[in-house]
């Protein structure tokens, strides 16, 4: 049989790129499955996707799907023929549901018994009628991140669908989707005007559309944009500087990528380059360019769609928008140059915060403090760095530069504070307060960045716990949970020792009167919690098992220190991997059951009179021995070593489970030996609550 | 092309597409999506196509007359198509053809932006259309109006007629444009940006603006018990219109920000759904609700 090939093509209006990638593997993905079940071999298939056209070339399909035998398993055999040997309702209807008759019925062994079979044969079907069932399947289960309606039928997608081209070989593959029927023909480049073009066949498709100048194929396309920027470094003799996130953007936004390059005045160079890069890339789409050691140079490179027509054109409204913007931004940036810092900083005293938290000026004081209260704590700071530049970490935000360009807070604040002559130190605590800027992101650099950054996170966690406002769900408006991670973050990377109770508790008398009236304890208690939960997250994320975190988190209620927490976690997790230390663990676990089950406390030690055997004996001894061995080990944070000496107590504790009952009838003995039992669980406390722990 | 004639131009090929030319409505608003005719015309079954320019207000957004490309006052030119038409986008670039702008020879990008009014409670899918990297264009296909799914959809094409015509004039200040061959842009609303920047910024009586949102507010609720949901609207723009105003003037915190536009939302909300019930009872459900 000849095997032929399919094409599926969604035709739409111009779709967000960041959709297209998924949307192309989950054509593959489904293709596949329901090529499968149809049983319909295929070759090879790919999809393709830009952003007007979603494409799935299916290469090698035979005419028609291979015949299959499938066997269906009915009702008991004894229901085959009643006595007079006439076939049953039973054994006839479930015949007639598999296609067949009752005397075609053969019997089978099943697991309830003997049993009918039925053998029913799928005939095989053309190709073409088997595709118009799956290609509309395929295209309602696409899924995207937003989806919208716009006509009668009210189908949901990404965006609205203009044409379906459907072929096998040259037949059009018939079928219906959002009130739209399908055809041979698609649209060329929408710079040309989108004029139609008739696909004769399934297997020309791309080679007509490559001559039409479209570009389905994302790694052509993806060579031929990479092919244009070489060019252009080539040609000004400079490098055009990659960024992988802005040319997959620009590979979806045109079907045919020309470069356009142009030049813009000298002087928008004097602007910071995370202005100029805000501007140029993220607003504008454009490439920068730098020469061989790195500096900017006055170029930009805008990808356009398709034809050199006009080229003229587009280079000069580029241009225009570019420098319009640069221009807003130079006329605020000069501005901002004049002001002092301390201007800055007190223009915020009529910019509030929170109603009941007071103004961004309010809470810059706060900031200040604590600080330096944190620097006094911290060893080897630049202190002067550090006060000079928690006064001033929210100065920017009234900058003119950052009202404009919001994303640029903070990082203006470097700038401006370097043109006010502070060190390099103190302006890089500006620059990075508010790192990290995302669960990944780079940490502050320095350990004075890092105070800084610290004290902004936990007033703002302090200030808006005491006020009630906790994130919930989705709602975290002041983006709590990111402060918490970047401070549990900080914390751990940086070895700082700081006992989180007292530090919250720091933070929260700073805060005005009007945000009194909150419970202490409990806003600790509930900032804590919350901190827990992310430094749960970075835990798991370094490797450490989920129950490892979890037997050390009533240490950190109880001491607030992250840094002791992870030393107790990772010598855990060491001595985890000695097979008698987990074995270890379980019999703990199972003491701790009954001493929870007798609903037994912690309480005085055991009476040695009153034990009857050897092994109770033997087990308090060791439990004696190691107590004093633990403590100090303990004393010294030496957990490994401390639970590494637990496990000598393995065989004395094994005997005692084989031949001790605990559970007695006799009221004293039973006490007695609950109060052993509490005694050894006592011992293993103090590192880790193992019972946590799971096999 | 004069800007009086890239009007004159949009006229003529909308009416050509069936729309009706209508004015302006004569109150102070954000956005000619405010007009009732897109309000109330997204709202109902019934199918809907008109073109009008549209004088808009954002005080939040003068400059004294210094800044070449911002102004607190603009026009919009708005079209609505509703249903929608299968060639609906090639439509828009024709239009833009009309007024000189031929495809192939700039960069025309359909930049995703899927526009969302929160004072309305209405929200769409679309994109910004960027004319050789300048915004010109918003144009969203509406999904959600005063919080009522729509059937059938309607297009929203918003042209930003200044910008436009900075870009068909090629100037950089948009004081430079030519309305006609005698006047400048400049001559007629330079004076008109610089007063009312101070008076959005700096006069606009905070304590009458407060005083009249509340007043409206409670006035809206006493109309719409009696039927009388189009004046009702009216007030729902001078509120918004206030708020827009109080915003200007740094006198809304961003606590109570949230709750001020909830309250528009609702105002607007009740208007609509005492539009969808006198015209459609047994049409158009709020979102959520399964269709009588």
């Amino acid at each position: 049989m000849i095997k032929r090939d399919a094409l599926l093509e969604i035709r739409i209006e111009n779709i967000p790129a960041r959709f297209i990638t998924s949307a192309e593997s989950q054509l593959e993905t489904g293709a596949r499955e329901l090529l499968a079940a149809a049983n319909l071999p295929f070759e090879t298939l790919k999809a393709y996707g830009t952003y007007k056209r979603l494409v799935l070339h299916i290469i090698g399909l035979p005419g028609k799907s291979e015949e299959r035998t499938v066997k269906a398993m009915g009702p008991l055999a004894k229901f085959w023929k009643d006595e007079s040997g006439a076939y049953t309702p039973q054994s006839a209807g479930f015949a007639k549901g598999q296609g067949t008759t009752p005397d075609k019925l053969t019997i089978e062994t099943a697991p309830k018994g003997e049993v009918l079979v039925a053998m029913k044969v799928i005939p095989a079907r053309p190709a073409a009628k088997v595709l118009a069932e799956i290609f509309p399947r395929l295209i309602g289960a696409l899924e995207f991140p937003k989806t919208m309606v716009w006509e009668e039928t009210r189908v949901r997608f990404a965006r609205p669908i203009r044409s379906l081209a459907a072929l096998y070989g040259e037949k059009i593959v018939a079928f219906s989707f959002a009130g739209i029927k399908t055809g041979r023909y698609t649209v060329g480049l929408s710079a040309k005007g989108s004029r139609v073009i008739n696909i004769p066949s399934a297997e020309k498709y791309l080679k007509i559309l490559e001559n039409a100048n479209v570009l389905v194929k994302d790694t052509e396309r993806a060579k031929a944009l990479t092919n244009e920027i070489e060019q252009v470094s080539k040609r000004t003799k400079l490098e055009v500087e990659a960024d992988s996130e802005l040319f997959n953007e620009n590979l979806y936004l045109v079907e045919y990528p020309v470069c356009v390059v142009g030049t813009y005045d000298q002087e928008f160079l004097k602007l910071p380059r995370e202005l100029v890069h805000l501007v140029m890339k993220k607003q504008l789409k454009f490439f920068t360019v730098s020469d061989s050691e790195k500096k900017l140079q006055p170029y930009f490179v805008g990808i356009r769609d398709g034809v050199s027509k006009g080229q003229k054109n587009v280079e000069e409204g580029f241009r225009n928008v570019l420098e319009a913007r640069f221009r807003d931004a130079i006329f605020f940036y000069e501005r901002d140059l004049t002001e002092p810092m301390e201007n800055m900083l007190n223009v915020l005293k009529s910019v509030t915060f929170q109603e009941k938290l007071g103004s961004m000026f309010d809470k810059a004081g706060r900031v200040e403090a604590l600080a330096g209260w944190l620097a006094a704590a911290v060893r080897g700071l630049d202190t002067e760095a550090v006060r000079k530049a928690s006064r001033l970490v929210y100065a920017d935000l009234s900058s003119n530069v950052v009202r404009e360009f919001t994303e640029l807070q903070g990082i203006m604040g470097y700038y401006y504070a370097k043109n006010a002559g502070l060190s390099e130190i103190a302006a890089k605590a500006l620059g990075e307060f508010y790192w990290p800027m995302s669960a990944k992101s780079p940490l502050p650099s320095t350990r004075e960045s890092s105070v800084v950054s610290i004290a902004g996170k936990l007033d703002t966690l302090a200030a808006d716990f005491a006020i009630g406002l906790i994130p919930s769900g989705s709602e975290d408006p002041h983006a709590l949970r990111r402060q918490a991670l970047g401070l549990t973050r900080i914390i751990l990377e940086n070895d700082l020792e700081l006992p989180l109770k007292e530090t919250f508790s720091r933070a929260l008398e700073l805060l005005p009167a009007k945000a009194a009236g909150f419970d202490r304890e409990k806003t600790i208690s509930a900032l804590l919690d919350f901190t827990w939960q992310r430094a749960e997250t970075l835990f798991e994320e370094k490797g450490f098992r989920f129950d490892e975190v979890k037997a050390v988190k009533e240490f950190f209620i109880k001491n607030a220190d992250l840094l002791d927490c992870r030393r107790r976690i990772n010598d855990l997790h060491t001595v985890r991997k000695n097979p008698d230390f987990e074995a270890l663990a379980m019999a703990f676990k199972r003491a701790k059951n009954i001493l929870r089950q007798a609903k037994q406390s912690a309480g005085a030690g055991p009476d040695e009179m009153v034990f009857e055997k050897d092994e109770e004996r033997a087990l308090y001894s060791g439990i004696k021995a190691l107590s004093g061995k633990l403590k100090s080990h303990i004393a010294n944070r030496e957990y490994e070593k401390s639970l590494m000496e637990t496990v000598a107590i393995k065989g004395a504790l094994d005997s005692f489970f084989d031949k001790v009952m605990v559970m007695v009838e006799d009221p004293k003995v039973k006490e007695n030996r609950l109060r052993l039992i509490g005694s050894l669980v006592s011992l293993f406390e103090d590192v880790a609550d193992l019972s946590q722990l799971q096999q | 092309m004069n800007f009086q004639d890239i009007i004159l131009k949009f006229d003529q090929y909308w009416a050509k597409q069936g729309c009706a030319i209508i004015q302006p409505y004569d109150l102070e608003k954000g956005a000619g999506t405010f007009n009732p005719a897109t309000f109330f015309g997204s709202l109902t079954a019934k199918p809907n196509r008109v073109a009008y320019v549209e004088p808009c207000r954002r005080p939040g957004d003068g400059r004294f007359g210094e800044n070449p490309n911002r102004l607190g006052k603009y026009y919009q030119y708005q079209v609505i198509i509703k249903p929608p038409s299968k060639d609906i986008q090639q439509i828009y670039l024709k239009s833009l053809k009309a007024v000189g702008i031929s495809a192939d020879e700039h960069d025309i990008r359909w930049i995703e932006d899927d526009w969302e009014s929160p004072t309305l409670g209405a929200s769409g899918v679309g994109w910004e259309v960027w004319l050789d990297g300048m915004e010109v264009t918003q144009f969203t296909y509406f999904q959600q109006m005063a919080s009522f799914e729509l059937n059938p959809i309607s297009v929203e094409i918003t042209y930003g007629l200044e910008r436009l015509a900075m870009f068909v004039q090629k100037k950089k200040s948009v004081y430079d444009l030519m309305w006609n061959d005698r006047l400048t842009y400049g001559e007629m609303y330079r004076t008109q940006e610089k007063q009312f920047s101070h008076y959005n910024f700096e006069y606009a009586d905070v304590a009458n603006l407060r005083r009249n949102f509340d007043d409206y507010e409670r006035e809206i609720f006493v109309l719409i018990k009696n039927g009388h949901y189009l004046p009702a609207y009216d007030l729902v723009m001078k509120c918004s219109h206030s708020f827009n105003l109080m915003d200007a003037r740094g006198a809304i915190s961003v606590s109570e920000r949230v709750g001020m536009i909830k309250r528009i939302r609702d105002i607007a909300k009740a208007c609509a759904a005492a539009h969808v019930k006198a015209n459609e009872p047994v049409s158009i459900s709020a979102a959520g609700a399964t269709q009588a």
